[in-house]
């Protein structure tokens, strides 16, 4: 069930580059495109009513929006958020500080690159939902599983793109900057890294997305709160209306942080727009 | 002219790629203020040597000595896209508290001060090229190196660059060597034209009129440079 789910996030970075321009595109969106999602529902709405979709399969779209109100007011919905969110936000805060520290330092230096780049390329060959059964070997049951499969997922897809993006720096720019007596650290903080910043935000957002992947196998494997352990115990119970909830919060959590990178893009590349 | 410390003295100067001598023994005096144009054909050696100036190439064999601050203007300009016009004029100038006002009228001396808050991609070519050489003077330098800095630009715009150039030159009265191609430039803004050929200057103009010039007091002096260059007189015909 979670598959549908993280297909979405996965392809939600490609399908919105092409609109990442808002100067150039600030046309009214096409209504006709909400035609066939809209008949969608309808139709799942009409395939309840009718019985030709039994509950215990999949819920109605009215009950499932019944159900969100419900744990949205007995507040299952936003312990169950927050306690998803806060270990998103600590995985991608593990996993980017040492993506980021290790890109730089392979990026910049002839031993990092040497030393630490050979590693990297080997592991991220590695399947990291893999490596469920040792986290839990390693950690226990606990946050510490999870957070670490969240830094994991995080990690690599940045690190791939800090690492290529300070690489790639454009050596023409390079040399000017020498012969006009450019510092070296005013050549890093001027040249090479702002070079590198569209490359890590690309980075960035696939980061994002792998971690709510994490975030969801981790806590439907194991999970005693957070959105997976309100999806997983819904099943229980052959909540299927529940179980769609969960599905959504995740969807929305996924788009809102792309949305985000997609501000944090605006403003950090207004140079290009 | 005693006490006249030169700028750039180049002596027995070579520089190999492998088996092949793109340099070879090459001597270059540039007195201060004097504009000194370097013309040859497409693997001369003429970008080798700017580099060599420039700092670029230390693999050098001989010796090349530039007394005072270099700047390079090049080609395609090369700015930083992500700062605004007037960082890009006084980046790499070190921390200094009147760096705006700096940029503003090193700007205002290429026309561009109005741009001063904008992006470098909402510059035309011309105006992008006015934005080097204004980053490229801030910098007060001894010697200042062209490399072929018009190469890119339209007839039109080659024309008012020109101009510019030989005002921003006379103001200043840095050390120029131009690299490039084109005779007429040369002729117009060069006190001595230099022809380069397989690594060898082969020839060497000196020009004495007033400024402007008009290329029609020059025909002699263009006939003799096209020869060097391999340029003869059927092919002008």
């Amino acid at each position: 069930m979670s598959f549908s789910t993280t297909s979405l996030l996965a392809h939600a970075p490609t399908t919105t580059d092409r609109t990442s321009s808002p100067r150039t595109r600030k046309r009214l969106p096409d209504l006709r495109r909400w035609i066939s999602p809209i008949a969608l529902i309808a139709l799942w709405q009409l395939s309840s009513s009718t019985g030709v979709l039994p509950p215990d399969k999949l819920s109605s779209p009215w009950t499932v929006l019944q159900a969100g109100l419900e744990v949205a007011r007995t507040g299952e919905l936003g312990t169950a958020f927050t306690v998803s969110l806060g270990r998103v936000a600590a995985g991608f805060l593990i996993g980017a500080t040492i993506a980021v520290a290790l890109g730089i330092a392979a990026g910049l230096w002839k031993w990092g690159e040497v030393l630490v780049d050979p590693p990297v390329q080997m592991l991220r060959t590695l399947p990291f939902l893999g490596l469920i059964p040792l986290f839990i070997l390693w950690f226990g049951i606990g946050e510490e599983p999870k957070i670490a499969l969240v830094a994991l997922g995080v990690a690599f897809p940045l690190y791939l793109n800090v690492h290529s993006g300070i690489r790639n720096s454009d050596d023409q720019l390079i040399e000017a900057t020498t012969a006009l007596g450019y510092t070296r650290e005013e050549r890093l903080w001027h040249v090479i890294l702002p070079g590198a910043i569209p490359q890590t935000l690309v980075g960035l957002r696939l980061s994002l997305g792998t971690a709510w992947l994490a975030l969801i196998v981790g806590e439907t494997v194991n999970a005693d709160a957070g959105l997976g352990y309100l999806i997983t115990n819904a099943r229980e119970f052959l909540r299927t209306d529940v179980v769609v909830v969960g599905l959504v919060v995740y969807a929305v959590l996924g788009l809102v942080t792309d949305f985000l990178v997609r501000l944090l893009e605006r403003r950090a590349l207004r140079w290009r727009a | 002219m005693a006490g006249i410390v030169n700028v750039v003295e180049i002596r027995g100067l070579t520089k190999r790629f492998g088996d092949r001598t793109v340099l070879e023994n090459l001597d270059l005096v540039i007195e201060p203020g004097e504009f000194v144009a370097l013309l040859g054909r497409s693997g001369s050696g003429k970008s080798t040597l700017l580099r060599a100036l420039a700092g670029l190439d230390s693999e050098i064999d001989g010796e090349a000595v530039v007394r005072g601050t270099v700047s390079v203007a090049f080609q395609q300009p090369r700015l930083l896209p992500w700062r605004k016009v007037w960082r890009n004029v006084v980046l790499g100038l070190g921390n200094r508290s009147d760096d705006h006002q700096l940029a503003l009228r090193a700007l205002e001396e290429v026309r561009l001060a109005e741009h001063a808050d904008d992006w470098p991609r909402t510059l035309s070519g011309g105006e992008a090229q006015r934005l080097s050489l204004a980053r490229a003077l801030v910098r007060e330098p001894d010697l200042l190196l062209l490399d072929e800095p018009f190469g890119a630009l339209d007839a039109l715009t080659r024309i008012a660059m020109h101009r510019l150039v030989e005002d921003l030159w006379q103001r200043h009265r840095p050390g120029v060597l131009l690299v490039t191609h084109d005779v007429d430039e040369a002729l117009l803004l060069a006190d001595r034209v230099l022809v380069l050929d397989e690594g060898r200057i082969v020839s060497e103009q000196v020009l004495g009129h007033p400024r402007p010039r008009r290329l029609a007091d020059h025909i002699d002096v263009r006939t003799k440079v096209l020869g060097d260059l391999g340029v003869t007189e059927d092919a002008l015909a």
